[in-house]
């Protein structure tokens, strides 16, 4: 689905991302691990597009996305989460995943100017499909409450809906759990596993919560300092002294 | 000839090279795109003027009084209106039509109390030199001292003194600062009152120089903006250079085409700055800015 | 009576020009100072046209918006990859650069003196002059424009650019093509306010450069900001607003030499409040924080 060959990045002099190799499988979830500055948010950021690598190549469906811009690759079904939790703050939770269609039809003025009434009926197509994604992550009270207005948990199920919305095959989720209570938890690891089962997708998370790690992920790649130091199933890595050794929480 | 224009040049430099320094440090220290410091400039001189011909205080008194008041009116503006909408953490636009609506009010109410036309502040004929072929009169002469002075003074604030080296700090890295605990408040109060002072005694000299009108400190306020982003944003002495850089342009103008298209040149070399290098002539590293 | 109608005629063309400046501060968050460059740009080629080459106010149309999306893309591809205050920056040079053309280059434009006996629009051959008649014309073409504005405004379209406004990253990761999003949006905004220029010079027959100054700039955004953003109810109630105030200043009697001042001083005092107290503007949707 996705493979990283030998990517470099660096900042100003500071390697943030050293020759890293990295291939992801359908249908399959895959979690960075690492401790803070390994390097995990400027992978999600190269493979987004928001950054650029100054080595190596990016290959998604075998082709190459390395120099294609951010808004390409969305197109082309490689959506994400920040860490920060964005929304469009002034819209509403229905307003928030209707503009995440890939229709461009309406990115022309004009057909919304001149054929207007045209306009209004594929919207309308739209806002069902949006409503139908809305309940699916299980907001559809919300539908009309202003996402400024929504709760930090809530805002992360209003991501799922965007980009179920968006048609994204490859989700990249920057820490889908941090700082949701335990109940909420659940119920987003249930969310991400339901669109792996059902809706075939593939899921790329970045994750500090080591527990989550061992519920949902297929495989792990564990990174430090900008490098990849092992990779594999979750058992097979997490029974290495030198993770250990990182996570001696568990 | 040539040599009176850059005579002229480096004197109207001077007054935009201290403009200049004055709004570098203001924005530097508070990121506002500061409209008011041509409205600070109009009050400072509009102050002189009436201090010397109202109340017939001497020259060097009304000076520096008018100097101080309005540096502190700036330090009213700043404490009145931006720091309110700071703590709602206004973004750039906020600050800019506060800003430009300050400039506004202080204008037109100059306008009402003195009028329109062009206040004449200089008492008799200046006395001039000769350079070569070339004159200079007394009060540009003055500019350029002043300018001098205050250019080896900044230097050495900046450099060898604590306040100064933490003017700095917060200049190229303002969260970093205020992470490390440096008393913001202290900075953004030192930062506006200098700032200030250097574009009143600047507007003070101007007027003595060429005399005043209500919207003399605009011209000179947009120059002094284009130098300061001509020398980089986050730096103070490339702008103080490039104000006197930008002054030669504009006199040179004067001297081959016509003085309608000093301001038309100013806003080119911002266009061209803007457009291929934003990070400014002096800065040799190109900032790095992540589309994140 | 006249007079009502003058000023009627008179907010409609300012409703062009804010509705137009709404499109780019409330839904793509792109504060410009140019906007009265493109109003003068409209009002220019329009007279122009009309005086040396004896066009038809109605043909003069298409090159007029033709003029106004070369222009704004000339503005506006190189500024909006400027963020904030560099954006600003940028428009307000091709502001100035604009208005020294107006002003200096007097072989075309006349310069200071101005350009009149500017002629009124005709219609197979029936000159739609006479107060009544040209605010029958431009109620016609100020209702189009609401029209257009308002489809706009709840369109997807308007929605894409909304989400620009709201956070411009999120809205990339999701497929949108921002820079081209507001490229259009800024191309939509100058034909309109060129247009609204094209109306002003056919109607007061004179025009001059220091109507289309950076105050004219700063004037439309007073409104815009003063009646709020990001739907169409502030830019309107916004216009009113900067229209009637000095009609009010004029009732109450105040002495023509400080009129003036005191106008800008009420706009600029308002500005400061609404930015202090009430960011979204009196009725508008779109907070400027």
């Amino acid at each position: 689905m996705l493979e990283l060959n030998e990517i470099t990045k660096s900042f100003g002099g500071i390697k943030a991302v050293t020759n890293v190799s990295m291939y992801f499988t359908e249908g399959k979830i895959t979690a960075l691990i690492g401790p803070n500055g390994a390097g995990k948010t400027t992978i999600f950021n190269l493979i987004s597009g928001f950054i650029s690598p100054d080595n190596g190549n990016i290959q998604y469906k075998n082709i190459d996305i390395t120099h294609l811009s951010p808004w390409d690759r969305a197109k082309l079904g490689i959506g994400r989460t920040f860490q920060d939790n964005r929304a469009f703050s002034n819209l509403t939770v229905l307003e928030n995943v209707v503009l995440a269609t890939k229709n461009s039809w309406f990115e022309n003025p004009l057909n919304n100017i001149i054929n207007y009434k045209k306009s209004k009926l594929e919207e309308e197509k739209i806002r069902e499909i949006a409503k139908k994604h809305i309940e699916f992550v299980g907001l559809s009270e919300k539908i009309d409450t202003k996402a400024e207005n929504l709760s930090y948990g809530q805002q992360k199920l209003l991501a799922f809906a965007r980009l179920m919305m968006n048609d994204a095959e490859l989700l990249l989720l920057d820490e889908p759990t941090a700082g949701i209570n335990p109940y909420m938890i659940n119920e987003i690891l249930l969310l991400i596993k339901k669109l792996v089962k059902e809706h075939k997708k593939t899921v790329i998370l970045i994750e500090h919560n080591l527990k989550v790690v061992l519920n949902i992920a297929d495989f792990l790649y564990f990174l430090e300092e900008g490098e990849v130091k092992t990779f594999g199933t979750p058992s097979n890595v997490l029974s290495d002294p030198l993770i250990k050794e990182s996570y001696t929480g568990l | 000839m040539l040599l009176q224009f850059i005579i002229n040049g480096v004197a109207y430099g001077s007054i935009i090279g201290m403009c200049a320094i004055g709004l570098a440090l203001i924005y530097n220290t508070t990121k506002i795109f500061h409209f008011a410091h041509a409205g600070i400039f109009t009050i400072s001189v509009y102050t002189f003027y009436f201090l010397i011909s109202k109340l017939q205080i001497s020259l060097i008194l009304s000076f520096f009084i008018s100097s101080l008041f309005s540096s502190f009116i700036a330090l009213l503006i700043d404490k009145l209106f931006y720091i309110p909408i700071l703590n709602r953490k206004a973004t750039s636009t906020a600050y800019t039509i506060t800003s430009l609506a300050i400039y506004i009010t202080i204008v037109n109410i100059i306008s009402i109390f003195f009028g329109n036309e062009t206040k004449i502040l200089k008492q008799g004929i200046d006395k001039t030199y000769e350079i070569g072929s070339a004159i200079i009169t007394k009060t540009q002469l003055l500019e350029i001292i002043t300018y001098l002075l205050f250019f080896l003074f900044l230097f050495l604030f900046l450099s060898y003194t604590k306040t100064g080296r933490l003017l700095r700090a917060v200049s190229s890295n303002y969260k970093l600062s205020k992470a490390l605990g440096v008393d913001i408040k202290k900075i953004r109060t030192i930062a506006f009152f200098l700032g200030s002072f250097l574009a009143a005694i600047a507007a003070n000299l101007n007027g003595l120089d060429i005399g005043t009108d209500p919207h003399s400190g605009m011209p000179i306020f947009l120059n002094s903006a284009v130098a300061m982003i001509v020398g980089g944003i986050g730096q103070f002495i490339p702008a103080a250079i490039s104000g006197i850089i930008i002054g030669i342009i504009q006199s040179l103008v004067v001297y081959k085409f016509s003085a309608k298209w000093q301001m038309a040149t100013t806003f080119v070399i911002l266009l061209i700055i803007l457009l291929f290098r934003p990070q400014g002539i002096f800065s040799s590293q190109k900032r790095i800015e992540e589309k994140i | 009576m006249n007079y009502l109608i003058h000023i009627i005629i008179i907010i409609q063309i300012y409703i062009l020009l804010t509705l137009s400046f709404n499109l780019l501060l409330g839904y793509s968050n792109l504060f410009s100072l140019a906007h009265a460059a493109f109003y003068g740009l409209g009002a220019y080629t329009a007279s122009l046209l009309m005086l040396n080459l004896n066009f038809n106010y109605f043909f003069t149309i298409p090159i007029i918006i033709i003029a106004a999306s070369l222009f704004s893309i000339i503005v506006a591809s190189p500024s909006i990859k400027l963020k904030g205050d560099y954006f600003m920056l940028s428009t307000m040079a091709f502001q100035i650069l604009i208005f020294n053309i107006f002003n200096n280059w007097i072989e075309l434009t006349r310069g200071p003196y101005g350009i009149s006996g500017i002629p009124s629009p005709s219609i197979l051959g029936y000159q739609l002059s006479g107060p009544y008649i040209y605010c029958l014309f431009i109620s016609i073409v100020t209702l189009i424009s609401i029209t257009i504005f308002y489809r706009l405004h709840k369109s997807l379209f308007g929605l894409f650019l909304k989400s620009i406004r709201d956070d411009e990253m999120l809205s990339i990761s999701l497929a949108k093509p921002t820079y081209k999003l507001k490229i259009i949006s800024f191309v939509i905004a100058g034909i309109f306010a060129s247009i609204a220029g094209s109306l002003y010079a056919t109607y007061i027959s004179y025009i001059d450069p220091t109507i289309f100054s950076l105050e004219e700039s700063v004037f439309i955004m007073t409104a815009v900001v003063v009646g709020g953003s990001g739907n169409l109810k502030g830019p309107l109630i916004g216009t009113l607003f900067i229209i009637t105030i000095p009609e009010i200043l004029r009732f109450i009697g105040f002495p023509d030499s400080i009129a003036a001042n005191l106008r800008q001083i009420i706009y600029a005092i308002t500005l400061i409040l609404v930015m202090r107290y009430r960011p979204q503007g009196l009725v508008g949707e779109y907070k400027l924080e």
